[in-house]
């Protein structure tokens, strides 16, 4: 494993850094430029909005780089206690990854190997770009340059893209000029179908109001128009979308060259969102019996795909995957972190840039209080009780070099712009496998 | 640096002449060396091998083992690992999982075990070289490298159809220095671009691309002849036009024509040697005969076979089209992707029973292909892994090759009718140790260009597998006694010894970098990544053997 990383300058004379890539959403644009002046980013260039903001308040941290038990201490102290801590469990838990390079995702879960435990995702949480649906019935999907170049119909499915990926739009579906769409917004037909008009609605031809929890309606309707059968005028009440105007959306569809149906959290983040999901895939399947189509989601958050690659390559499975009997099991449910935790299954918990845990219940996080935690992050702590080890890392992309996957699963580096005190993620978990590999040998 | 005597084993190694003799081998710093002139030289470390059979590494020119499609097919899969066989961690090794499409780590392990110490992924495309090269980094113990999708390449098709063919030269030469990859492969050159614009196919070698006023043919011999002129180590490697369709083997014939003399590698070419009606399975039948005399008769054509075996597998293919055919067929979940200006994908869940005809016949014909082409320099051993089988059938089709007997006792659990569909049953030759050793190790390694593989003289690569001789041929290639990788012990008697890493081969091709200014505005136009984001950093390579081009 290498990472290539450009020496940060020494100087405080003004440096440009072109071609760098923003991890604050899914979207990972790569064509930022920086501007960097006494280590802190003064301009970004092709930046949205929140993308500027996140590299513009870059603040110098004078935390320590780690803490046990709440008191200050070094790396080495604070890594010989969290190898302390994971060997001791039966049960440990290594959980998030989605805020970090596969680089150290990879070292993640070699250590969760090593100790064999139980290793997740925010992909189980609906973050990642994997699900269930692909295991069940497969896929038909592309690069977001196919969408791009070719998609002469797109619909965005739960999803609000001008408030939530905001260069979607401009970068890679209804506004960019394609190769084979030199008109770009001309050229295509764009409709949005979520509960409420929200801000993508005013770029959208038509947009369509359903009913909040009818998504799965909708679109087996979808089908069954496609099959041409006749489906239940019930829909319409559930779904709250007259039928003439479902019917009339389907034979737009099936005169389209290459659509695509984007779909977000709407859809990933929503109760039964394996079931959604999954007609949305078999709609995409049965439309290219007419006519080329696709579907991919748009909501997956920093590199949560990279950690779906990363377990998959690994293991052979995306998340939720225990190696407690020395080998990987996969079983969602039984293996996914907020279960695990209500049910006081596991006896420790690794918890590696997680990212905000909106997920987790109360009964979650007060039985993580009960439990020696490890926190691994560059932000601030996630948790309502100190953590048994706190370790600091420098933030990726921002600090430090390495991999990244975008919603895609297009893979991209990382251009770091600014100098920082702390280790990253990668470099302490490193040192966290060496030192479980000599402990296990001492055993 | 340590020096190891292998000692008193029986040699086979094609490529010097050495059939079965016995012979001292020396090795120092990861090579193989000349015996020491003194007596007095004393090894550290001797392996008596004594009555064993030793031949180089063994090299897989063509398999699927990384990448965006490997890795979805992993995904879509769970089921067929759950009664897998699995891979368990120790103290030195990391845990997997197997089933058709084996986890990264396992994957090393079970290549490394089989005796095979080479292994080159054969269908990436561009954009997603970055995630092979991960995932080839945690993939243990082999050598390998990979070969880059081009046949349905925007870039190419624009510039064979404004007559710039200086242009589709300089675009191969750097897209291999930008992705690290190490040849060439053409797929269903145009079918894939006709998939992914209409939903459709191509069929024939003179239709035109959507889109792109350009025919198969044309994108062939543009990318053929580029090749040639870069005098890569490794010639184009094709998958042709019309796969698994009946009555291919005439598109399969048209494109080895097409070459015009020009080297070319046919890939898994039982899958492309199909005579009969496509609309009735019922003529389905063999047309290996033809297309090997061609092939015995041309000196630039190499082929490897692509052997199906009766088991569950997954079909994964650069062959969009072709996943969507399989998926009307076998009527299971499907896996499509798309990659912008460069490559499709296809992949669905497939079972090869001996009760099927077509499927009989299936594993017929890549027999006969192993039987019919008289040279065995021009044949190399694959499953095309996992499509017509798992890597880990290779022990099963030598023995098969080795032993006709073994065949007629397959022959007589199939349909019966198969027989009047292909020559099989006719063909009484039994592979040599000498042959095996050539079709498992030296032709690939020759084929690939590689020099230091496949062979035991003086500076090849230390990739030495020694097997104990037994009756039953498939148990003594399943489990070598030692296996060597870059002069180190990594496997004995099936156990991984030491789990190293092994490296990437890549080529680096000379071009006009004036060229580039035109690659680069095409690039910026259409890509959603930056063009300086899609090169790969030798850095971020790691272990990696750049093979130089030889200009004689
Ligand atoms: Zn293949």
């Amino acid at each position: 494993m290498s990472l290539s990383q450009e020496p940060i300058p020494e100087t405080n004379k003004l440096k440009v850094i072109p071609d760098a890539t923003c991890t604050h959403c899914g979207c990972l644009c790569d064509d930022l430029v920086l501007s960097v002046e006494n280590n802190k980013v003064v301009e970004a260039t092709n930046s949205c909005e929140a993308g500027k903001t996140y590299f513009l308040n870059q603040q110098t941290q004078d935390e320590p780089e780690a803490l046990i038990e709440g008191k200050p201490t070094t790396y080495p102290e604070a890594i010989d206690k969290a190898v302390e801590i994971l060997l001791a469990a039966k049960n440990p838990l290594t959980y998030g990854l989605s805020e970090t390079t596969t680089e150290a995702q990879r070292v993640a879960v070699a250590i969760t190997d090593w100790v064999g435990g139980i290793i997740d995702t925010t992909t189980s949480i609906g973050r990642g770009s994997s699900g269930l649906a692909i295991q069940e019935v497969g896929e038909v999907t592309c690069s977001l340059g196919e969408i791009k170049n070719r998609a002469d119909f797109i619909i965005y499915w739960g999803a609000n893209p001008v408030k939530n990926q905001p260069r979607h739009l401009s970068r890679y579906s209804l506004l960019a000029e394609g190769e084979f769409l030199p008109n770009g917004r001309k050229d295509r037909t764009a409709i949005l179908i979520d509960v409420k008009k929200n801000e993508t609605a005013k770029e959208m031809d038509p947009f369509l109001k359903v009913k909040p929890g009818s998504d799965f309606e909708l679109a087996w309707t979808m089908r069954a128009l496609l099959k041409g059968i006749d489906p239940d005028p019930s829909v319409e009440k559930k779904t709250g979308i007259k039928l003439d105007l479902i019917k009339n959306l389907i034979d737009q569809m099936k005169d389209a060259k290459y659509g695509a149906i984007l779909f977000g959290a709407g859809i990933t983040h929503s109760p039964g969102n394996e079931l959604n999901r999954e007609s949305i895939h078999l709609l995409t399947r049965d439309l290219n019996q007419f006519t080329r189509w696709v579907s991919r989601p748009i909501s997956s958050q920093g590199n949560a795909t990279g950690a779906d690659n990363v377990l998959t390559w690994s293991t052979g499975y995306p998340f939720a995957v225990s190696m407690g009997r020395g080998y990987p099991r996969f079983n969602p449910g039984e293996f996914t972190a907020p279960g695990l935790l209500a049910r006081k299954e596991v006896d420790a918990a690794f918890m590696i840039s997680t990212g905000p845990m909106l997920n987790f219940t109360q009964a979650d996080q007060e039985y993580l209080k009960t439990i020696p935690v490890i926190e691994l992050s560059s932000g601030v702590s996630q948790f309502k009780a100190q953590p048994s080890v706190s370790l600091k890392s420098s933030t990726y992309g921002i600090h430090s070099a390495g991999t990244v996957y975008r919603m895609d699963h297009v893979s991209l580096p990382l251009r770091p712009s600014l100098k920082s005190p702390y280790k990253s993620e990668f470099e302490i978990l490193k040192m966290i496998e060496e030192k479980v590999l000599i402990k296990t040998k001492e055993k | 640096m340590s020096l190891y005597l292998i000692k008193g084993g029986t040699l086979y190694d094609p490529k010097n002449n050495i059939d079965g003799v016995q012979e001292d081998l020396w090795i120092q710093d990861g090579k193989i060396i000349p015996s020491p002139k003194s007596q007095e030289t004393k090894p550290d470390k001797i392996y008596d091998v004594r009555s064993m059979v030793v031949m180089p590494g063994g090299v897989d020119m063509h398999c699927h083992i990384a990448g965006p499609k490997v890795n979805t097919a992993r995904k879509l899969m769970p089921e067929d690992k759950r009664n897998a066989l699995k891979i368990e961690r120790t103290a030195i090794t990391r845990s997997g999982t197997t089933g058709s499409v084996p986890s990264t780590f396992a994957t090393g392990y079970l290549y490394a075990g089989l005796g095979y110490t080479t292994a080159f992924d054969a269908a990436i495309p561009p954009l997603g070289s970055r995630h092979a090269h991960e995932e080839l980094q945690d993939t243990p113990i082999i050598d390998k490298g990979f070969y880059v999708l081009t046949g349905n390449n925007h870039y190419i098709m624009k510039k064979i159809q404004s007559g710039e063919p200086h242009l589709v030269k300089s675009y191969l030469a750097w897209l291999l220095h930008a992705t690290g990859g190490y040849g060439v492969k053409v797929v269903n050159p145009g079918g894939v671009e006709v998939w992914k614009s209409t939903g459709g196919n191509i069929s024939g070698m003179d239709e035109s691309v959507t889109h792109f006023d350009v025919t198969p043919r044309q994108i062939l011999q543009a990318i053929s002849r580029s090749v040639h002129e870069m005098k890569l180590p490794h010639a184009v490697h094709i998958h042709c036009n019309n796969l698994g369709i009946p009555g291919n083997a005439s598109t399969t014939l048209e494109t080895m024509h097409a070459l015009e003399g020009a080297r070319g590698h046919i890939t898994h070419i039982q899958f492309h040697s199909y005579g009969g009606h496509p609309d009735d399975q019922s003529t389905f039948c063999s047309r290996v005969p033809e297309l090997a005399d061609y092939v015995n008769s041309h000196d630039n054509i190499s082929v490897d076979v692509g052997q199906v075996m009766f088991s569950k597998t997954t079909s994964m293919t650069g062959d969009g089209p072709l996943g969507y055919f399989l998926h009307k067929v076998m009527g299971r979940k499907w896996y499509s992707g798309d990659t912008e200006l460069e490559a499709g994908c296809g992949i669905v869940p497939i079972e090869y029973k001996n009760k099927s005809f077509v499927h009989s016949l299936q594993w017929a014909i890549g027999l006969e292909w192993y039987l019919l082409v008289e040279d065995p320099w021009k044949i190399a051993m694959s499953t095309d892994h996992p499509n017509g089988a798992a890597f880990l059938a290779y022990p099963e089709i030598i023995a098969l090759l080795m032993d006709r007997q073994k065949r007629e006792e397959v022959l007589k659990t199939v349909p019966q009718k198969i027989k009047d569909h292909c020559t099989l049953a006719d063909l009484h030759r039994e592979y040599s140790l000498n042959e095996i050793a050539i079709i498992t190790r030296a032709a690939p390694a020759k084929i690939l260009g590689l020099e230091n593989k496949g062979h035991l003289g003086p500076g090849a690569d230390a990739d030495i597998t020694i097997y104990n001789p037994q009756d039953d041929l498939q148990k003594m290639f399943e489990i070598p006694r030692y296996v060597f990788q870059a002069g180190e012990l990594v496997v004995e008697d099936g156990e991984i010894r030491t789990p190293s890493s092994g490296k990437v081969f890549c080529v680096r091709p000379e071009y006009d970098q004036e060229h580039l200014k035109d690659i680069n505005s095409w690039f910026d136009k259409n890509y959603t990544i930056q063009f300086n984001n899609y090169k790969i950093d030798d850095a971020f390579l790691g272990a990696h053997e750049i093979i130089s081009i030889k200009h004689e």
